[in-house]
């Protein structure tokens, strides 16, 4: 369902020269797939993310969502960044509800779908809070449940549980697999961490840098739930691991 | 730590203007020329008559009143124009480019400076020239055109200024995520960009209505004015009634303060957020 076509990107920086965050790149991710993206600093997760959700266009090549090029931002593409982005003017309720707004759906229905989803992270309670009245795990898990209230097809989530202890990390881990499970959404996933890719992904992308590149896919075949201390597990750790290993001794002598 | 007491803080509060007014007191006392240093209750009998005629000009009520209709009538123009100005320079930079320079180049004129230009150009015509129906209102009738333009250019600036900064301030992630929430145009522009500058706009509308209201009384004092606290201070000059200017400026004083308040007491109420971001 989304269709990565011999992307390339390049930006300008403020010097003039020109940096090639990503060349060349090819990926198709199905329709109710995990995939999550590992790979050093800088090797262009973010960009890569930022190009499927439209808010940046390629430099040479295209994307294609159901067979049609994107055409800037949708709310068919949901997307959680690795900052804190909550609207600070709003209530919890009423960012979660934001989405539906912009799809004019009326109040009524808007509260009932922002509870649902409340509930479903266990912060029902909070609705009427503002943000800066939550801890940093609760506030992403708004900001989840705010891209999931919009109804997208896909979420993109770019190292949603970075800035969090390995607790709720591994919590919130949980409670993605879940969500993924009872809402049937297509989930991008970018992260550092080659566990927490273990953990969630049907596949995982592996990325290199200079410049930013696929360098190989992994399908993890492991049933759900799994646990990051089994057997294979570790062996897919090891594999991922040493091909990240390679890429830092390459790039930083 | 503020650990004292509220009989001790208001004790601290209230220490030097009593120490100052007893000062004053006894000094007017001792020199006995009330043309220069009027006494206390001279001023305060002014102040405790505010519905009394003074001179030939009207209350003191009354006189607020025109001032206060003046001033609101030429912030609420600036407000109108700054505002949507502001949004529209602070979020396209070609809006910026066309008028940055021209607005930087008028911006350093001091409102009064404009007045000769103005009333030249519209002499002492009132609102009510425009509209005969308000000439029978106090407050409204006596609203000069001239009055009002020289309290728009006071006010328009630091509202523009703040507006374009508090729309440059608004963090591209909070556009970028409402826009893959499925907003733009319109819903951006009044559930985004508006919110999420209000806090800094209402700062330039709380500073652009002092600056307004202290050019509204420099301005009453200027040919043709016949009402208003500016010109009440002024013409009480003429007859040498110290007592009448004190009590006027006393009286402009506390305005201006009620309205900073005014506003400060709403800043803090509706936009607690904005201290608790990091
Ligand atoms: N707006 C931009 N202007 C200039 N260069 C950029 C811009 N965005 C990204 N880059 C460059 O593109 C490359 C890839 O950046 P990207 O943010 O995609 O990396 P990343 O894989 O997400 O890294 P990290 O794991 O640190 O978040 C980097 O070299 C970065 O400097
Ligand atoms: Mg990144």
């Amino acid at each position: 369902m989304l269709k990565i076509i011999d992307v390339t990107k390049t930006f300008k920086k403020t010097d003039g020269k020109r940096v090639l965050a990503i060349s060349n790149m090819n990926l198709q991710i199905e329709e109710k797939e995990f995939v999550c993206i590992v790979g050093a600093s800088g090797c262009g997760k973010t960009t890569t993310l930022r190009l499927l959700s439209g808010l940046d266009i390629p430099t040479k090549g295209k994307i294609l969502v159901d067979g049609s090029p994107i055409n800037g931002p949708s709310p068919e593409r949901g997307i959680v960044f690795q900052e804190y982005t909550l609207f600070p003017w709003r209530t919890v309720l009423e960012n979660v509800t934001f989405g539906l707004e912009m799809k004019r759906i009326g109040k009524k229905e808007r509260r009932r779908t922002a509870r649902h989803y409340l509930e479903l992270v266990g912060l029902e309670d909070y609705a009427e809070a503002y943000p800066y009245e939550l801890s940093g795990g609760m506030q992403q898990r708004v900001a989840i449940i705010r891209a999931l209230a919009a109804n997208p097809k896909v979420l993109l989530m770019d190292e949603p549980f970075g800035a969090l202890d390995a607790r709720t990390r591994d919590f919130l881990q949980n409670e993605l697999i879940r969500i993924w499970t009872s809402e049937q959404k297509t989930i991008l996933f970018v992260t550092h961490s080659i566990n927490e890719a273990i953990f969630l992904a049907d596949r995982v992308v592996v990325m290199k840098s200079r410049p930013g590149r696929i360098h190989d896919i992994i399908e993890i075949d492991l049933p759900r739930p799994r646990y990051k201390t089994g057997e294979v597990f570790k062996d897919y750790y090891t594999r991922i691991h040493d091909m990240l290993e390679n890429d830092l001794d390459k790039e930083q002598p | 730590m503020e650990t004292r007491s509220v009989s001790e803080r208001i004790f601290f509060r209230l220490l030097l203007p009593v120490l100052l007014a007893v000062v004053w007191q006894v000094l007017a006392i001792y020199f006995d020329k009330p043309m220069v240093l009027p006494r206390l209750e001279a001023v305060g009998k002014v102040l405790a008559h505010p519905n009394t005629k003074i001179l030939i000009t009207g209350s003191l009520i009354e006189n607020m009143g025109i001032s206060l209709g003046r001033v609101m009538c030429g912030f609420f123009l600036a407000a109108a124009m700054a505002i949507p100005l502001g949004i529209l320079m602070g979020y396209y930079r070609l809006a910026e480019r066309v008028l940055e320079s021209t607005v930087e180049s008028l911006r350093p004129i001091p409102p009064l400076a404009w007045v000769p230009l103005i009333l030249s150009w519209f002499g002492i015509k009132s609102l009510a020239d425009w509209f005969p129906e308000l000439s029978s209102s106090v407050i409204f009738g006596g609203v000069q055109f001239s009055m009002i333009i020289i309290i728009l250019i006071g006010a328009f600036f630091p509202i523009l200024l703040n507006t374009i900064h508090g729309v440059k301030g608004i963090p591209v992630i909070f556009i970028e995520s409402a826009r893959t929430l499925g907003s733009r145009g319109f819903s951006l522009l009044f559930k985004v960009i508006v919110p999420a500058s209000l806090p800094t706009i209402m700062t330039g509308l709380r500073i652009g209505l002092g600056i307004g209201w202290m050019c509204l009384v420099a301005a009453e004092m200027m040919p043709g004015s016949n009402a208003g606290m500016g010109y009440l201070i002024w013409y009480a000059y003429e007859l040498l009634r110290t007592e009448i200017i004190v009590a006027g400026m006393i009286v402009i004083g506390l305005i201006g303060f009620v309205m900073d308040r005014g506003f400060r007491y709403v800043e803090k109420k509706q936009f607690a957020w904005v201290s608790r971001m990091k």
